[in-house]
């Protein structure tokens, strides 16, 4: 058994890699959540990739990470894994969302609709885009860039390499899960190398709303117009046969100059027509959030809750669950969810279930293009009510109780008393 | 030749069921629209329908109503692939939409926006999407198009061209959202959870209930359900071949719900509409099988018991008129309940304290149980209103406003020619052939509209001048100026026979300095009043959504709202997608970009 747990929060910019390890005296065994950045540079976190490793070795001197977990596969979250280094680390079962299931239907639906919309978002953003492109690594300030960043973290296409690492990669032929199994109720899980530590699974849940909640919004149509591959706009499918057209002076005469259908009318139906209502890269960047692996460790009268970036669908079913909540109250340090975001932390969650004193660890970054993240009131309300760290405010921590501050990581320790 | 009276209907035929391939052939039927000279378009008094593609930016023929070859056929015949038909469809459904409105409430409605916007526009084919809107700024209703899902298209074929103009539904349901951004232009404004589900289920009530006037659709279903309306069938099912096509394996709505009850977690607007319209429909259901059940009796025996198999087809003929009757009556309450809404910050349990307070001063006596029947269904499914003690029918009423000066002194000149123009735009002419052609000989109506908008100026005036003076009373705010919107006579016929002449007026109030509370999102707070006044000048209710800062419990109604809309703000904020990427600016304005009838129907 175990005497104390460390968590270590990379500072990734905007982006997550937290890596829990489970002391028995000077022997520590790990769990590694996500691995990825929109806002670092290919070498930046590579850099973390290692450091991660390195902080694994066993007593035979290989690395060693009991659990590996993929919250969900947005490029900030595990680009860090397309890496040689992970080859060698050898790993004792990886967990993704239920979602990443090559051979589940429904996930595959889901995951084959994300990924062809964000394509064609991509495409409809730049035409000459690159799956390699991180606009915010390269210091791109415009909106195109910003959205062009959204929907490339969605792009699976830009994960290939480090999606491939997490279904066959590391040492040891670790066995995949996906959560939660599709017969089970709040799951509850242990793995073989942690003893009296138990995991219990919060989501994504299959129901009926949140799989609604993970489909990319309505606009597919818009963007199934703009056509797949070829730079050139396909040929507009008019509502009906051509023998019906007529002319402008055509429609004009026929409607004895009575219609009040003016130019200017006739912009504004074009751009309805063209344009997509909304913003769809916000819309698939949500919805691949809400496919986030929820997962709380119990370990010693600790509860550790990872929930990914979990947004409101996700949450909703959470809180709507008597179990859920009931978990969630016990809850010690909370991972926040999404860097900060609005949407990442339920209101009720901060102001009602977390316990005085509960700790909050944000992995954020403020970037120029989304001036919103993290939250300020969010952050406020945390602060107010737990005690809250931030990756990019590490230094805030220095000194407190149970924080050290390392140059690329901010540790909180507890106890684990068994 | 002797004259021929003019026709007060024109015959048009139109899809009564969705075109949908298998199952069975869609049902075609030719249905009465009231008549108007038709320019081709068809352009109208107040509708105008433009076929243009703003995908293939390309105009389409368009249909002449009014060609002797046309008339002859009783209008085109239904087709999928000629747009004249789609035009003829379009024009069809939205003016008898309007038509129930304008009989509901006792007048003729105007669908002018000023100049250059004097008919709401319809277009058949605007964009390719699966997604029809009402879009205020246009002024129209945009229907989209689209090719049905390849791997589940339902009954359709895979790729199939759907056309949402080719659906009863869904025109009805657009052209609802757009007479009742008409009537209360602020609903649009999503200040409490309810408003744009009021939108949404109102709209899906309309479209529904239009199903029971279509004798052949009824009678047939009657026949083969044996008079149990509460199967699933194309009659409480909405837009079943948009709901299929687009691979969802159902239609797109239903009025039977399942036994949801509204609470603080269902707030999706379609879905919280849906028990709106499960609550109207309960109301409906019970008061159909009271009325129908004697029906059943006489058939039987006095049995009630049916025999196997289909209905005797005369015993249903009486039933689908009395279904259809019932239909008509309940669609009445539901639309004429409008006269008695607040002007902001609608909920549902104002609708029904509205619903029942416009039913009772026509029909106190409650004949067929339809009130009754109504508040029942809406207890059964959780909807109350605030601040009431029961559901009894007295509690629900709004109550009679308090006493105050006749309305009269300021109205006595201007009212006699309000009435005149109104009751002139409203009243049925003669069908006498020569007595019908000699009145033909007026204005036409678009030009006493026209006329009409000097006097109302001068009684928006007046109302304005009268409600400054009775601030306390009309609770609104000393501080702030009042804008009179929609001051409208009213004529009704009660059930004992008796003329009911009413006048309404909302009177509104924007709280200026909440432009800069950013939890609003951009909205002003609003307050107002609706007022209904009877024809000798007794203000007879005042229907009020106070601001805060007026005295005592007004007062703290009105910081009960205020909190309520940041509470709903920041519910909205939880659930946008855009809210961590918004800039500030966006920010700033976050809430009239969530005005929009197009991005709530794209959710769904």
């Amino acid at each position: 058994m175990f005497d104390r747990v460390t968590v270590r929060m990379y500072e990734m910019g905007f982006g997550d890699c937290f890596l829990v390890t489970f002391w028995k005296e000077k022997i520590g065994k790990s769990v590694l959540f996500d691995c990825g950045s929109l806002s670092r540079t290919k070498a930046e976190i590579s850099k973390v990739a290692a450091d991660v490793v390195a902080s694994c070795m066993g007593d035979d001197g290989k690395p060693r990470i009991e659990l590996v977990v993929c919250t969900h596969r947005h490029k900030d979250h595990v680009n860090g894994f397309d890496d040689a280094v992970w080859a060698k680390v050898e790993v004792g079962e990886v967990w993704m969302p239920w979602t990443e299931n090559p051979r589940d239907a429904e996930a595959t639906r889901i995951r084959e609709r994300q990924s062809s919309f964000a394509f064609a978002l991509c495409k409809s953003l730049d035409a000459n885009f690159k799956p390699s492109d991180m606009p915010l690594a390269d210091g791109r300030n415009d909106e195109v860039a910003a959205r062009l960043a959204l929907a490339l973290n969605a792009l699976s296409l830009t994960n290939e390499k480090a999606m491939a690492t997490l279904h066959d990669g590391f040492a040891g032929r670790p066995p995949r899960y996906f959560l939660p199994l599709k017969d089970s109720v709040a799951e509850v899980r242990t793995v073989a190398g942690l003893p009296g530590v138990t995991f219990h699974i919060l989501g994504p849940s299959r129901s009926e709303s949140v799989i609604k909640s993970m489909n990319p919004p309505a606009g597919g149509a818009y963007l199934a117009n703009l056509g797949g591959a070829g730079s050139n706009p396909p040929r507009p499918k008019p509502a009906c046969e051509t023998k019906w057209q007529i002319s402008q002076p055509e429609f004009e005469t026929l409607t004895r100059g009575m219609s009040t259908f003016t130019a200017k009318d006739r912009e504004e139906v074009n751009k309805a027509a063209d344009e997509p209502d909304g913003d769809l890269a916000a819309a698939i960047d949500q919805a691949v959030n809400n496919t986030s692996l929820v997962t709380m460790i119990e370990v010693g009268g600790q509860f550790l809750l990872f929930p990914g970036d979990a947004q409101w669908g996700t949450w909703k079913a959470i809180l709507d669950d008597a179990d859920g909540r009931r978990l969630l109250e016990h809850t010690t340090m909370l991972k926040v969810s999404h860097h900060g975001s609005h949407n990442g932390t339920p209101k009720e969650l901060v102001e009602k279930l977390l316990q005085k004193g509960t700790v909050a660890l944000v992995s954020t970054e403020p970037v120029k293009q989304w001036p919103d993240v993290p939250r300020a009131p969010l952050m406020k309300a945390l602060a107010a009510q737990a005690i809250l760290a931030r990756s990019d405010k590490a230094t805030k921590v220095k000194g407190q109780a149970g924080f050290t501050v390392e140059e690329s990581y901010v540790v909180w320790e507890t106890l684990v008393p068994s | 030749m002797k004259p021929i009276p003019k026709p007060s209907t024109r015959p048009l035929k139109i899809y009564a069921t969705d075109p949908t391939q298998g199952y069975e052939a869609a049902l075609k039927i030719s249905i009465p629209v009231a008549h108007e000279n038709l320019l081709p378009g068809p352009i109208g008094d107040r509708l105008a329908v433009v076929d243009y593609d703003g995908h293939a930016k390309v105009f389409y023929d368009c249909v002449d109503l009014d060609d002797p070859s046309v008339l002859t056929q009783g209008g085109l015949d239904p087709s999928e692939s000629d747009p004249r038909f789609h035009q003829q469809m379009v024009y069809a459904v939205a003016a008898r939409t309007l038509s129930n409105f304008d009989r509901a409430l006792g007048r003729r409605l105007r669908l002018s926006r000023g100049k250059g916007r004097n008919r709401l526009r319809l277009f058949p084919h605007a964009f390719r999407g699966q997604n029809a809107f009402y879009d205020r700024q246009l002024h129209a209703v945009l229907f989209g198009y689209f090719d049905a899902n390849e791997v589940n298209p339902g009954a359709n074929l895979p790729r199939q061209r759907i056309y949402t103009c080719l659906s009863h539904d869904i025109i009805a349901h657009e052209m609802t959202h757009a007479i009742v951004d008409r009537l209360r232009p602020l609903f649009l404004e999503p200040t409490n959870v309810d408003t744009h589900a009021f939108h949404e289920g109102f709209s899906d009530i309309v479209a529904l209930f239009q199903h029971f006037t279509f004798p052949n659709l009824l009678e047939r279903e009657i026949q083969r359900n044996r008079g149990d309306l509460q199967k699933p069938t194309v009659l409480v099912e909405l837009a079943r071949q948009f709901g299929f096509a687009r691979g969802e394996g159902r239609s797109l709505r239903s009025a039977l719900d399942q036994d949801t009850r509204l609470s603080d977690s269902v707030s999706e607007p379609h879905d919280r509409g849906a028990i709106l319209v499960a609550a109207v429909f309960d109301g409906f259901f019970q008061t159909y099988r009271t009325r129908v059940d004697d029906l059943f009796r006489i058939a039987t025996g006095g049995s009630g018991t049916l025999p196997r198999g289909h209905l005797e087809p005369h015993l249903a003929k009486r039933v689908a008129a009395e279904a259809a009757r019932t239909a008509q009556r309940h669609l009445d309450i539901c639309i004429r309940a409008f006269d008695y809404l607040p002007p902001v910050d609608i909920t549902f349990g104002d609708y029904l304290r509205s619903l029942v307070t416009a039913d009772f001063e026509l029909n106190p006596d409650d004949e067929y149980g339809q009130r009754a029947a109504l508040i029942e269904g809406f207890r059964r499914r959780g909807i109350y209103p605030e601040g009431v003690v029961s559901l009894a029918e007295e509690s629900l009423r709004w109550p009679a406003a308090p006493p105050l000066p006749l309305m009269e002194d300021q109205l006595v000149s201007l009212l006699p020619q309000l009435l005149r123009l109104e009751a002139y735009r409203f009243s049925q002419p003669s069908h006498d052939a020569e007595l019908r052609n000699r009145a033909d000989r007026r204005s036409s109506v678009t030009e006493e509209d026209t006329k009409s908008e000097d006097i109302e100026g001068q009684v928006a005036k007046a109302i304005e001048h009268y409600a400054s003076q009775h601030r306390d009373a009309l609770m609104l705010r000393p501080d702030l100026p009042i804008r009179v919107r929609g001051f409208r006579p009213v004529f009704r016929t009660a059930a004992n026979g008796r003329l009911m002449i009413e006048l309404v007026a909302q009177l509104t109030q924007a709280d200026r300095a909440s432009q800069v509370d950013a939890m609003l999102g951009g909205l002003e707070l609003r307050g107002g009043t609706t007022i209904v006044v009877g024809i000798d000048g007794t203000v007879r209710y005042v229907v009020a959504k106070p601001l805060p800062g007026l005295a005592g419990e007004q007062g703290e109604i009105g910081t009960a709202r205020l909190e309520r809309q940041r509470a709903f703000v920041s519910e909205l904020d939880r659930r946008d997608p855009r809210i961590p990427y918004m800039s500030a600016s966006e920010l700033k304005r976050r809430m009239p970009l969530r005005m929009s009838i197009r991005a709530l129907h794209s959710g769904h």
